[in-house]
Formats: C-alpha cells, sequence, structure tokens
C-alpha cells in the first residue's frame, strides 16, 4: 500500500517534470515531418507547369518558415544600420531570392524516404530536429532543423545541411556583398539573381 | 576520454613546438579557437589576402571549366554507376591507413578500430576494396579524417583563409595537414611509384568532382558571390568534419526574432 502511493507519486513527480519538455519535443518533431511530408509531396507529385511548382514552394517556405527573422539574421550588423525602406525593400526581395534558391536545390532531389531522427533543445524557444534523407546508391543526407517556438506556433529559422548552416552561408556571403556594394547594392544582385533564377516575378 | 584528452593536449604542445621551430604560426598555439569568434569571425572575413585569393580562385576555376569538370561529366556520362561505386570503393579503401592514423592522433580508438578492421575486411575479401563487403556485413560505414582536422581537434584554429592553386580552398591549418597526409600515407612510399600516385590523386580528383557537379552548379547559380559562397561553405564543411558530422546546440549563434530589438 505504502509502495503503491510511493510510486504513485513518483510517477505524478516524473509526469510533473518531463511533460512540459515532452510536449515541446513532440512539437517540434511533428512540425518537422509535416514539413517534411509537404516537401516530398511537392517533389514527387507531377509539377503542372514551372510556375505552379515555384508557387506550391513558396507557399511551404512562407507558411513553414520565418522568413523575416532569418532574412534580419543574414543580414547581420547591417539590419541595424539599415533605414526602414531598405529593410522592408530587402526582406521582400529575400523571400524571391530564397525561394529562388530552393527551387534550384529540390531539382536536384533523389530522395526517397525522410525520417526525423532526435530532437535536442538549444535554448528556451529553439529546438534542433535532426532529420535523414535516405537515398539511393548514397549515403544518408544530414538535415537539421532549428525550429523556433513562438507562443505555440513553428517556424525554421535555420537549416543545416550536413552540418553547413544555409543561414550562416548566405550571411557570410551577403557580408562580402555589402562591404563592396553596400545593401542598395545586395538588394539589386539579390533582385537580378532571383529574375535569373525564377523568370520575371 | 580524459586519457585521450590528455594524449591529445600532449600531442597538441609536441606539434605546436615543431611547427613554431619550422617557423610556421597557428592560432592553435597561441589561443583556443574561442577566441577567434566575434563579428569578424561570424561574418567569415579573416581573409587578408582576399585579393590574391580571388586571382587563384579565377584561375582554379578556369582550370576546372578547362579540365576537371568536363572530365567529370564525361566519367559520369560514360561510367556506369556501379562502376563508379567500385572505383570509390578502391579508393576510399587505400585511404584507410591515413584516416587510422588520425582517428588514433585523435585518441579516438572506436572509430579507429572500425576503419582498420574495414580495411583488413575489403582489402582480403572485397578484392583489394573494390566491394565494400564490410558494410554489407554490418559494419559502421567509412569515415574520413585527415591531419588537418586532427590539428583541429586538438584546438588548432584554422588561421586566414587561403585559395591553393590547383588545391582549392584552404588554411594554414590544412595545407599543413596536406603535407603531413602526402608523407604519412604509406602509399606514398610503398606499393605506388610517384606516376601511379598522381594518377591516384588524379581519380580522386574526377571522382570527387563528379559527386558535386550539380550541387556546385546550383551554388554557382544562386550565388551573389561565388568566391564568398565558396569559402563559407569550405569553412563550414571544415567545421562539421572536424565535430564528426555532429551539430552541437551549445555552440549554436543565439538569433534574435524579426520583431526585436
Amino acid at each position: 500500500m505504502g509502495l503503491e502511493v510511493g510510486r504513485r507519486a513518483l510517477l505524478v513527480m516524473v509526469a510533473a517534470v518531463a511533460l512540459p519538455r515532452a510536449a515541446r519535443a513532440e512539437g517540434a518533431s511533428a512540425f518537422v515531418q509535416t514539413l517534411g511530408d509537404e516537401a516530398l509531396d511537392l517533389l514527387m507529385r507531377p509539377p503542372g507547369s514551372e510556375k505552379d511548382r515555384v508557387e506550391r514552394l513558396r507557399s511551404i517556405l512562407t507558411g513553414r518558415f520565418d522568413l523575416k527573422t532569418i532574412g534580419r539574421a543574414v543580414l547581420g550588423p547591417s539590419w541595424k544600420s539599415a533605414d526602414e525602406t531598405q529593410r522592408e525593400a530587402y526582406l521582400t526581395i529575400f523571400e524571391d531570392y530564397v525561394v529562388a534558391t530552393y527551387s534550384l536545390l529540390v531539382k536536384d532531389y533523389s530522395g526517397e524516404t525522410f525520417e526525423v531522427l532526435k530532437e535536442t533543445p538549444i535554448d528556451e524557444r529553439d529546438s534542433l530536429v535532426a532529420t535523414q534523407i535516405v537515398r539511393r546508391n548514397k549515403a544518408p543526407l544530414r538535415v537539421d532543423y532549428r525550429v523556433r517556438n513562438k507562443d505555440g506556433a513553428y517556424h525554421v529559422i535555420d537549416v543545416m545541411v550536413e552540418g553547413i548552416s544555409m543561414l550562416t552561408s548566405q550571411r557570410q556571403e551577403f557580408a562580402a556583398v555589402i562591404q563592396r556594394d553596400g545593401v542598395d547594392g545586395l538588394i539589386s544582385q539579390l533582385r537580378a539573381r532571383a529574375v535569373d533564377i525564377l523568370g520575371d516575378l | 576520454m580524459v586519457a585521450s584528452v590528455a594524449f591529445g593536449e600532449r600531442t597538441r604542445l609536441v606539434v605546436c613546438a615543431g611547427l613554431l621551430a619550422l617557423g610556421v604560426s597557428l592560432a592553435g598555439c597561441a589561443s583556443a579557437p574561442a577566441a577567434e569568434e566575434g563579428e569578424a569571425a561570424a561574418l567569415g572575413q579573416n581573409d587578408p589576402l582576399e585579393p590574391i585569393n580571388r586571382g587563384i580562385f579565377a584561375f582554379n576555376r578556369t582550370l576546372d571549366g578547362v579540365i576537371l569538370k568536363p572530365a567529370a561529366q564525361i566519367y559520369r556520362g560514360v561510367v556506369p554507376s556501379e562502376a563508379r561505386t567500385g572505383v570509390r570503393n578502391i579508393l576510399v579503401n587505400w585511404t584507410s591507413p591515413v584516416v587510422a592514423l588520425n582517428d588514433i592522433l585523435q585518441g579516438n580508438m572506436d572509430r579507429a578500430t572500425v576503419t582498420v578492421g574495414r580495411f583488413f575486411l575489403n582489402t582480403g575479401f572485397g578484392f583489394l576494396g573494390l566491394i565494400d563487403v564490410a558494410t554489407a556485413w554490418g559494419a559502421e560505414p567509412a569515415h574520413d579524417e585527415d591531419f588537418g582536422q586532427t590539428l583541429g581537434a586538438w584546438g588548432f584554429g584554422e588561421g586566414p583563409y587561403l585559395m591553393l592553386p590547383v588545391f582549392g580552398p584552404s588554411n594554414p591549418r590544412d595545407a599543413v595537414g596536406l603535407v603531413v597526409d602526402h608523407f604519412t600515407d604509406p602509399l606514398t612510399y610503398v606499393i605506388l611509384n610517384a606516376d601511379e600516385n598522381l594518377a591516384r590523386r588524379g581519380v580522386t580528383a574526377v571522382d570527387t568532382r563528379s559527386r558535386y557537379l550539380g550541387q556546385l552548379d546550383g551554388l554557382e547559380k544562386s550565388s551573389i558571390d561565388y568566391y564568398a559562397a565558396r569559402r563559407s561553405l569550405y569553412r563550414q564543411r571544415r567545421d562539421a568534419e572536424i565535430r564528426n558530422g555532429e551539430v552541437e546546440p551549445e555552440y549554436l549563434p543565439s538569433i534574435e526574432s524579426f520583431d526585436e530589438d
């Protein structure tokens, strides 16, 4: 009897400690699983047209990624010095540029299955969800998603492919352009490149 | 673990002394890589030789466009996938001595055991490495190590970015690593003569390039500064290799949300 009560008390304590973390863990992993399924669906379904495919890609990216937070982080210290007009123009073109970049990435896709491996907390609002894409005749591709939970809504803020961060890559590349041509130069070059890849927007 | 750290630390001091005696100064001798962090490092701009590096990069791209890329395209177009896998298996198998040495230098005995075990299985039963029987029989897949990674694991910072002619992106640490790898590779002395070694390097280059045809084309197409993009990619890839592919959450930078100050 005493043992039973003790065990029950212990269970309640364990649940109290474990539940919030478990609930969050499930949330971010489930979110990435959904994102992965959407992406696979996009890749598997025969595209109606190139334009159609790009628009579906855009809706996944704008819905599941926090592109404003990513865009700000990518701009680095220049975000603080940019004025309101520059920030707005930059964020608008950044979305197009990210859609263009991903449209090239998914073209090269040869994956068959996708699985969530594990999830690790980064800080009180971010988690790292590790996944892998299993490919034919190739080593599995490790993809880690940094997911931010903001008031219960999940968004991707970075994607790391084999340990290489998309956000860091863009920040370091953009820094070189900003140093040479300034933020306005960056904006016009991003626009030119996005138009180049996607055609007329 | 403690033993491996102590082993690594002592070896690192010996190597530091040796390199300093040779007049090579590496960031790792003076300070831990953490000291390099900061705004310049976060923006990936530790590149004092950038104008020269960009010139060499342009030269390398021309060379790639004329020789390596066409060779890789022909290789992928003409040689069937199964044969290319065999070639790759042989190349990977015969880097095992260098990989095992660096596993040991990093105090990573489990990984060294995997490398040595795979080497004997694949050499003995897989026709000198043509067939990767070890993986088929359930062994861990092959991993890569080199002396540049070992220096990194011992705490040497990468130092400034360097673009080497022909060899491509590098830094002082990895350039030293390239030389050490060459001289610690038994194939340099036995089995192969100089011409055969050169051929082996050539085949390795074509094989590697053939596996990155799509990715590099994509990167070139999407980047607004291809040099800076490759620089960032190289640094991040080497960091990831030194960590043996693990992303360590505690080292990720904090990211402010769009609407935060």
